[in-house]
């Protein structure tokens, strides 16, 4: 194993053995109740969430618009 | 190459419509960042309206949001409608949307007389900054409306006032359809 793969494998082991010196969250630790936590965790979901929703469905509704926009073309062609 | 292949074709999605649903995605970002904001500074709060400030007019802004939903019924049919007929059924949606907003004002100047300015506290200062942010959308919806219905009595085209229209349409809906979360979040939860 070289020595960058065994840094590696400690980093891994620290993140796994020691999660509470891993949170990302510079907010959700300083939760002074459940449901303050909560209310955080569930605002960072949604606000994570909802700009994939949104280009996500905008490219869906933009290819489905454009294969119903070429079917004529195509039914003519054939 | 004949000259048809040459001819320019019209676009599956409209320009208009397209830009329209792409801002409509960074308007939905930013009510949901004020939600955010609005959730968890009640959240953070020991109660929630604070003693003391007046409460939300619960019963009046309810039937507020009826004629607000109302308003995208009367769009849809301005939507479907012949040239005519959709001009009337715009002046109704610009009526009852101008009726929602004089009625907001109304709630927000008893409220002022009540003692709920904008800095009495967190609370008020949340309430007018998400309440505001979709009176200040409605009042632009219902700008442009006007505009449109003034440019669609002086006779362009008919294709042109129908594509002004649907995107007119998608921002009406838009605003109408944040209004009932925003309602259950602020008046009711």
């Amino acid at each position: 194993m070289t020595a960058a793969r065994s840094r590696m494998a400690v980093a891994a082991a620290l993140a796994v053995l020691a999660p509470a010196a891993a949170l990302a969250c510079p907010v959700c630790f300083s939760a002074s109740s459940a449901r303050t936590l909560a209310t955080y965790v569930a605002t960072a979901a949604a606000m994570t969430a909802l700009p994939l929703l949104i280009v996500g469905g905008l490219a869906l509704w933009v290819r489905r618009r454009l294969r119903t926009a070429a079917e004529p073309r195509q039914s003519c062609q054939a | 190459m004949t000259t048809a292949a040459l001819r320019p074709t019209a676009p599956p999605i409209p320009n208009g419509i397209l830009a329209m649903a792409v801002f409509l995605g960074t308007e939905a970002m930013l009510f949901a960042g004020l939600v955010s904001a609005f959730l968890i500074l009640r959240a953070n709060a020991p109660a929630w309206p604070p003693p003391g400030q007046p409460r939300l007019p619960v019963g009046v802004t309810g039937v507020n949001t009826a004629v607000l939903l109302l308003s995208a019924y009367t769009m849809e049919r301005a939507a479907r409608a012949s040239a005519g007929a959709a001009l009337r059924w715009l002046a109704a949606t610009l009526a009852l949307g101008a009726l929602f907003l004089a009625v907001q004002g109304a709630e927000w100047l008893a409220l002022l007389r009540h003692g709920l300015g904008a800095s009495a506290s967190v609370y008020a200062g949340s309430f007018y900054a998400l309440i505001g942010c979709h009176g200040l959308h409605v009042a632009a919806a219902v700008l442009t409306l006007a505009v449109l219905l003034a440019s669609a009595l002086g006779a362009p085209s008919a294709e042109t006032t129908r594509r002004r229209l649907a995107a007119c349409r998608l921002y009406w809906l838009f605003v109408v359809a944040v209004w009932p979360v925003l309602y259950v979040l602020v008046y009711l939860a």
